[in-house]
């Protein structure tokens, strides 16, 4: 615990102040939770200048992160992603945090940028998919959605329909140059990410047991309460 | 008869038009009114010419309106539809007073670029868009301008399209349209799949007006010349009655329908769409009606004539990922049309179980009326964008060349398909299906690829 939870609090207390820098992913700790393999990340910038906006209009902000899991050669073997959604309740005066193994009620913007700036237990994959002594690295991207998308994304042909109504026996596609060409060279993604992290080499025998979020720099308020999954 | 089916069209696309939508979930945490966040403003960041204006003509979002997160995605998503941006990002910032809220679109302008397409037509076939020259935006108000090619086994051709505003746009709108194309128009005689091309170019010059949120008025006018070659050639191979692909059928062999309407006519098109979309939700989630009414009256050096088209669709999502689709369609044209201006019954769209065009004669039919009915299920993926889905279907058409339709002659077809979400062209779809009357093919099943849904 101790071993795993130290490199993070030496980097939280070294890493410059949050407010206006870009998002950054400090610290990959990869650790076991039960028949999981899950991942602390300590961070840096979030949430960000747009998210902490639109947190204090009364809107939710979330953040995506996508787990690569490498073999010792560098081969990506497994993957997933894990959203993390602060929604803000402007009437009650609370951020709720929800991660896919807890959720949290935080009073202020500050208390949610320390939890933010250092969080833990984000599933990435089943223990049993890692062999019991192979060695393995953890490749972690962050993408931030100052607006978070609402629980089931649009479609992106949901509004097509005007064209099939105007011409019913006929159906057109096309695709910018530019984009075909991101595509090719593999610079489009799916999410935008804009922060990217390795863990070092780890063995699944060796990881250390996630119990709960390690203590956060302490906001003067403190947290009202924690919920389980 | 004919009056019977066309009142029931008619009854079904104006239903699609004044039916009310379901209400949809609230996405937002606010819960009681008292606590509603309200629109205070919207902003516009990162733009070089484009107005804040012109943002707003294409989007569904007024301040001092209710907020909720997926009106304002949806209102991002409207804007990327619109080829202005390249980029489109939202978040907001806390207004004048807690619970009002600004919205912030930050954007990066489109500059003149290239596009690649592709498409599927059921007179044409599979074609391929090798070139889309496109300048939209150019002063900043919002036109869209593109200058496309299009070649494909049965069509090639050049458009080149201005319009006021893109066709995502859900305000009033002009456009003007310059085209000159080859066609090949397929047409079945005594089971020998004829290829008969067309040569047509215009002008088109349109305009459309919202009537309320649902509702549109579009009016357009064309001025163009279209010419049929005074022969053709066989489609494919019918060796059992000795005739094999691209074998000359000159002037004297053509079906005297065809010969009557050959020679070189000049037609001015007056057009009056009305069309209606009252459907929420996305993909087997969605449900609701939509329609659309079109009526034209064209003047012929030659002879006029007048069409009247309906296209009713409707869309009940029945849980568990799987949602019920209907659709019905019909026209009829006066008996002064000449072929390449009738209806044609059979394939993708219409009558599955059949090729294209071949359950009407070579002169095609003056009236037709197509109804399908199609039960989906997500295999993978969500509801609302299923990976992959499957679709069991039945399809019935009816036509006739003297305009009156006559039920005994039903053509019926059953089967099912699949459709799969593939980057950029969204959907991919196989479908296959089974005549269950008469076929001018001797095919115990026929397959269809088409792109997107087939309604």
């Amino acid at each position: 615990m101790v071993r795993t939870f130290a490199p993070l609090a030496l980097l939280l207390l070294l890493a410059p102040p949050a407010v206006g820098s870009a998002p950054a992913i400090l610290v990959v700790s990869p650790a076991a939770a039960d028949s999981l393999l899950v991942c602390g990340v300590a961070t840096r910038g979030l949430p960000g200048g747009s998210s902490v906006e639109t947190l204090r209009s009364g809107l939710p902000s979330a953040l995506v992160f996508g787990f690569s899991l490498l073999d010792a050669s560098g081969r990506t073997v497994g993957g997933s992603r894990a959203e993390v959604r602060i929604e803000p309740d402007l009437w009650e005066d609370l951020f709720l945090v929800k991660t896919p193994m807890y959720s949290t009620r935080l009073r202020s913007v500050d208390d949610v940028r320390g939890f933010l700036g250092n969080l833990g237990g984000l599933p990435v994959l089943p223990l049993e998919r890692l062999a019991r002594d192979a060695s393995y690295r953890l490749r972690v991207r962050l993408a931030v959605y100052a607006l978070a998308p609402s629980e089931v994304r649009r479609s992106r042909d949901r509004l097509t329909g005007g064209g099939e109504l105007r011409d019913p026996d006929r159906r057109e596609v096309s695709v910018g140059l530019n984009s075909l060409l991101k595509f090719f060279l593999g610079k489009e993604d799916e999410e935008p990410w804009e922060a990217e992290a390795l863990s070092p080499l780890f063995r699944r025998r060796d990881l250390p047991r996630f119990e709960e979020p390690p203590a956060a720099p302490r906001p003067e308020k403190p947290a009202l309460d924690s919920e389980g999954p | 008869m004919r009056r019977r089916l066309l009142t029931i069209l008619a009854a079904a696309t104006w239903g699609a038009v004044l039916a009310l939508p379901a209400p949809a979930a609230p996405v937002s945490g606010a819960a009681s009114p008292a606590r509603t966040l309200v629109l205070e403003r919207i902003e516009l960041e990162g733009n070089t010419r484009t107005g804040l204006a012109t943002v707003l003509d294409r989007i569904d979002l007024r301040p001092g309106e209710p907020l909720r997160i997926d009106r304002l995605e949806t209102a991002a998503e409207d804007l990327r539809r619109t080829r202005l941006f390249r980029e489109v990002a939202i978040h907001t910032r806390p207004g004048s007073a807690p619970g009002r809220v600004v919205a912030v679109f930050r954007v990066r302008e489109n500059r003149p670029h290239l596009r690649l397409g592709a498409g599927y037509e059921d007179l044409s076939g599979w074609y391929l868009i090798p070139l889309e020259f496109n300048l939209d935006n150019l002063t900043g108000r919002g036109e869209a301008l593109s200058l496309a090619t299009r070649f494909g086994y049965r069509v090639s051709g050049l458009v080149l399209n201005l319009r006021s505003s893109s066709a995502a746009a859900k305000r009033s709108f002009w456009m003007a349209r310059l085209r000159a194309e080859e066609q090949s128009r397929i047409y079945f005689d005594d089971g020998i799949e004829i290829n008969h091309p067309v040569s047509r170019g215009g002008l088109d010059l349109g305009f459309g007006i919202p009537l309320g949120r649902r509702v549109l008025l579009e009016t357009t006018l064309s001025f163009e010349g279209v010419e049929p070659d005074s022969s053709a050639t066989v489609y494919r191979d019918r060796e059992i009655l000795g005739r094999s692909r691209g074998a000359a059928v000159p002037f004297a062999e053509l079906p005297a329908s065809i010969r009557a309407d050959l020679g070189r006519r000049n037609q001015t098109r007056l057009a009056l769409a009305l069309q209606g979309e009252a459907r929420r939700g996305t993909g087997l989630e969605a449900r609701g009606l939509r329609g659309r009414i079109h009526l034209e009256g064209v003047l012929s050096d030659e002879a006029n004539f007048v069409r009247a088209t309906v296209d009713g669709r409707a869309y009940l999502p029945l849980g568990d990922g799987l949602q019920a689709a209907a659709h019905l369609r019909g026209g009829v044209v006066s008996v002064e049309a000449p072929f390449y201006e009738r209806s044609y019954l059979g394939g993708l769209y219409t009558v599955r179980g059949y090729p294209s065009q071949s359950l009407s004669p070579p002169g095609g039919d003056r009236g037709m009326a197509a109804a399908s009915v199609e039960l989906r299920t997500a295999w993978i993926g969500p509801a609302a964008d299923p990976r992959v889905t499957g679709l069991l279907f039945l399809d019935a058409g009816w036509a006739g060349g003297d305009g009156a339709v006559d039920l005994k002659d039903t053509a019926v077809g059953i089967g099912y398909g699949i459709r799969v979400r593939v980057p950029w062209v969204r959907r991919i779809g196989l479908d296959v299906g089974v005549p269950l009357s008469s076929s001018p093919v001797d095919e115990s099943f026929h397959l269809n690829f088409g792109l997107g849904w087939t309604y």
